[in-house]
């Protein structure tokens, strides 16, 4: 469930899902069986880089749709791969190892820079070869913008009053363009800061006001089953919540929203069939993106 | 087509209304498990005025509410379809006729979850209003005077506690045509006139508010359009044995203010908005005044269409026809996904759309058989097709609001060609046809699949239908159905990869797969009652989809499990919508 922001977007992308229901409930079913035709193996780029901080590239393969999940996870990681990063001065080459951190608490096979550390207003430029094919992309760690304030705000329509969402007060900087995407962690729940279901949207309709808007907390699609008892769509009265808000750049924008559109269509037949956009140039997939971050943290209560 | 037709590149379905009973009252109707309906008709004063009007209703919602117990979830949730018509025709004098018509329907979609407070609605529909005067000048001219409105809207809105959104377009045309038709002499057929029509759009635009706060989707974007033609066309015997219909239509299309041009880097931004002036309403008197006519001018189109049919006699049972159709469309359909729905909207040319335009070429040969028992035809067609809309790869139905529509548009060619089989047996007390068609259609797009031409969306290599009636008696009759389609063309994923740890489907060619083929038959038995004398009743017993093929609706893909335990398992699925459908309808006429 989604709030408010890009609320036309989404809901139309609920309404299809739930016409397919309806279809599929006033209709009979029926698996089938589809020859696809043969697809090769891409390479997927997964690269961030955020102001302050060292960046990370995670190079996995595509699978053909109906392959067995054995043969997709055994073959997942890219781990001999070539990657360097540059900042237009200083050029790097990433070491890969194993990871603890990105995807805590999963182990992830990630490269990695200790020279290059995300500076405001830069370009970055990666070239990854892997797999016989070489990759470029760019992108820029824009300006971050703050939120004005968070705090928390109970659910009317939920069992109890202790059930929420995060509010936020955002100004939107008077020019066009601004693109933000919301990270959230709940302490004790989630081990790591994850992006929010509908996480990206600009400026497109607010641009320069000042507004409020709110956000469920964030899934984690590697989580095993929640077993905290509370519901999946709430945030909690005696959560300790911390909330990465950050900009990106326009191409970082469209890469992740048609992401997240896609993601979220799934196999939906309503849905516009479309390949997630890239910016990766080559034969390859995925994403290289700069973040203009702002951290907060909050302990829920009701005001 | 004939030049008097216009305005689409497919064929015209011409269809008129039948006038009341002007003698006496008449009631007939059917009632039926699956829908019902009702026809009234009669004089208003007799040999002058009639009127008839009829309604329809399916009750799918009710069929489907055993299925949805007081308990489910879903409880609230269904379809359904109703319609009304009406009709009333005057004599004014021995010349002078007036028909006032009217039709109303509408598809109502409604689910609702009540575990979590979401509730959707999907209504869609059309209404038309039409006044038409015939007017005989002599028995060699007569003219028919018309003015009809027509609007057609589709919405759809959402909500959940607090929060609400609403998505609407829709189309409304006011449309004057006046059409002479004119029989000099035997030998001729001549029609002429003209046709002038007012278009509103409205191709999407939203709504939606959080409790007390609206937000800010851009006021509703209208586009309008003046769209006319004039035509001439004669249907002549040049000889005995060569009959030729020729015919001009000239066309003018005119996109007008008021209307914001928004301009996009390249980075999709939007950096400027071209401002064209005009007055905003819908109804075109209103907008006249209002503005003085002036309403600034976004882009015309000019063009003639020139139509060309001949049929030549060969003998006294066969003859050959040939046919030449140019055509333009001005207006166009654009659908974001891979099932038709009413989502998809209608957009007006403008100086990103060019109209659409097509050139057909079609040959026949027509021969009866047995004292005209049989009638078989066989006849070829090649059909180009220029400037195909279609949306850009990834487009969202969001993406029009606070846009033009036409930015998230791309465009090319068609082509379409077929060989079309005909037998027919119109006479005894067995009747029936078949016809089979075997066909290709394909796109071809600089921004779509590679620039590789692609197969459409509705290529059908094969159709056949089987159509066979049987008089057993005078009051049993039985018939049967038999139709067969080459399924419909696809784009499906053909691979899959993990992105922040989720999966993400990358989807392969353009319309690369074909979905299983569509077929299906029906019976059906009817039998009469006695006539009596104010009164007839029959029964009908109809079986639809007798072997209750799973004919495919769509396919769409499923995921099961999660990643992180290796245990998803991805499948697709195929939706049929109607199994085996035994139906009883009472039918009766007083």
């Amino acid at each position: 469930m989604q709030l408010f922001f890009n609320s036309v977007y989404l809901c139309v992308k609920k309404a299809s899902v739930l016409l397919l229901s309806i279809f599929v409930f006033s209709s009979c079913e029926k698996e089938i069986t589809i020859d696809l035709p043969e697809s090769k193996k891409k390479v997927v780029v997964e690269g961030v880089i955020e102001q302050g901080k060292h960046p990370y590239v995670l190079l996995t393969r595509s699978s053909p749709y109906f392959a067995p999940i054995e043969d997709f996870i055994n073959n997942l990681f890219i781990t001999d791969a070539i990657v360097i990063v540059s900042d237009g001065i200083i050029t790097d080459t990433m070491q890969g190892g194993l990871n603890m951190e990105i995807y805590k608490p999963n182990p992830v096979f990630a490269y990695s820079s200790d020279l290059i550390t995300g500076e405001v207003g830069k370009t970055y430029y990666l070239t990854v070869i892997a797999d016989g094919k070489t990759l470029t992309a760019t992108t820029t760690i824009p300006q971050p913008v703050a939120l004005d304030s968070l705090w928390f705000k109970e659910d009317l329509g939920a069992e109890d009053d202790s059930l929420g969402f995060v509010w936020a007060h955002l100004t939107d900087p008077d020019t066009i363009g601004n693109s933000y995407r919301w990270f959230s962690q709940i302490f004790g729940r989630q081990e790591r800061l994850l992006p929010a279901d509908g996480s990206v949207f600009n400026d497109k309709f607010i641009n320069g006001q000042s507004f409020d808007f709110a956000y469920d907390p964030s899934y984690d699609p590697l989580a095993p089953e929640d077993t905290s008892g509370l519901p999946l769509f709430y945030f909690a009265v005696g959560d300790t919540v911390i909330v990465k808000f950050c900009t990106i750049d326009r191409v970082s924008y469209n890469f992740l929203n048609s992401l997240e559109s896609i993601r979220f269509a799934n196999g939906n037949p309503f849905a516009s069939p479309a390949s997630v956009f890239t910016n990766v140039v080559g034969d390859g997939l995925g994403g290289w993106c700069g973040y203009g971050a702002s951290y907060d943290t909050i302990v829920l209560k009701l005001e | 087509m004939p030049a008097n037709y216009g305005g689409r590149l497919a064929s015209v379905l011409n269809i008129s209304m039948k006038e009341g009973n002007s003698k006496k009252y008449q009631v007939d109707g059917g009632i039926g498990i699956i829908s019902s309906r009702l026809t009234i008709q009669g004089p208003i004063k007799k040999d002058t005025a009639s009127f008839i009007i009829s309604g329809r209703r399916t009750y799918a919602d009710i069929l489907a509410k055993p299925f949805v117990n007081d308990t489910s979830p879903a409880k609230g949730s269904g379809y359904y379809f109703y319609d009304l018509n009406a009709k009333i025709n005057y004599r004014l004098s021995d010349k002078d006729r007036i028909f006032l018509s009217g039709y109303f329907g509408r598809d109502v979609f409604l689910f609702k979850n009540n575990d979590n407070g979401f509730s959707a609605g999907i209504k869609w529909g059309n209404a038309t209003t039409s006044l038409r005067w015939n007017h005989l000048y002599n028995d060699k001219l007569f003219v028919n005077t018309s003015l009809i409105f027509s609007d057609y809207q589709f919405e759809f809105s959402a909500g959940q506690q607090d929060f609400e959104g609403k998505f609407f377009s829709g189309i409304r045309d006011w449309n004057v045509k006046i059409d002479y038709n004119w029989l000099p002499d035997i030998r001729h057929n001549i029609k002429f006139g003209l046709n002038y029509i007012y278009h509103t759009f409205t191709p999407t635009s939203a709504s939606a508010r959080s409790g007390e706060v609206n937000f800010d989707l851009g006021k509703v974007a209208r586009l309008y359009a003046h769209d006319a033609a004039l035509y001439i066309t004669d249907d002549f015997d040049v000889t005995e044995k060569l009959r030729i219909n020729a015919g001009l239509r000239a066309t003018y299309f005119e996109q007008i203010g008021p209307f914001d041009r928004y301009v996009k880097n390249e980075n999709g931004v939007i950096t400027d908005t071209v401002h064209y002036g005009g007055a905003e309403s819908n109804n075109p008197l209103v907008k006249l005044i209002l503005n003085g006519g002036i309403n600034q001018s976004v882009q015309v189109y000019r063009n003639l269409e020139p139509r060309l049919s001949m049929r030549y006699t060969l003998g006294k049972t066969s003859s050959v026809k040939a046919s030449f159709t140019m055509n333009y469309q001005y207006i166009h359909l654009a659908s974001f996904a891979s099932v038709s729905l009413p989502t998809d909207i209608w957009v007006p040319s403008s100086s990103l759309v060019k109209p659409q335009k097509g050139i057909q070429y079609a040959v026949g040969y027509f021969r009866n058989f047995f004292d005209n028992v049989l009638e078989t035809s066989v006849e070829v067609y090649y059909k180009t097709m220029k400037n195909q809309v279609e949306y850009k790869d990834g487009a969202l139905p969001g993406d029009n609001v606070l846009d033009n529509p036409d930015n998230n548009m791309t465009f090319g060619d068609g082509k379409a060609y077929g060989i079309e089989l005909f037998i027919k047996k119109a006479k005894g007390k067995f009747t029936g046809w078949i016809g089979y068609t075997l066909a290709r259609t394909t796109r071809t797009f600089p921004t779509l699949n590679f620039g590789q031409e692609f197969e459409a969306k509705y290529d059908r290599r094969h159709d056949v239908s089987v159509i066979a009636s049987y008089d057993i008696t005078d009051r049993l009759n039985v018939s049967a159905i038999f139709v067969y389609s080459t399924g419909n063309k696809l784009t499906v994923p053909i691979a899959r990869y993990v992105y922040e740890g989720d999966l993400v489907s990358e989807y392969g060619e353009r319309n690369g797969y074909r979905m299983p083929a569509y077929h299906r038959a029906d019976l059906s038995i009817t039998y009469k009652g006695k006539q009596r004398k104010h009164f007839q009743g029959s029964w009908n017993l109809s079986i639809y989809n007798v072997y209750s093929r799973q004919n495919p609706f769509f396919i769409y893909f499923d995921a099961h499990g999660t990643l992180a335990d290796g245990t998803l398992r991805v499948t697709a699925k195929q939706v049929s919508l109607f199994p085996i459908l035994p139906s009883i309808t009472y039918n009766f006429k007083f």
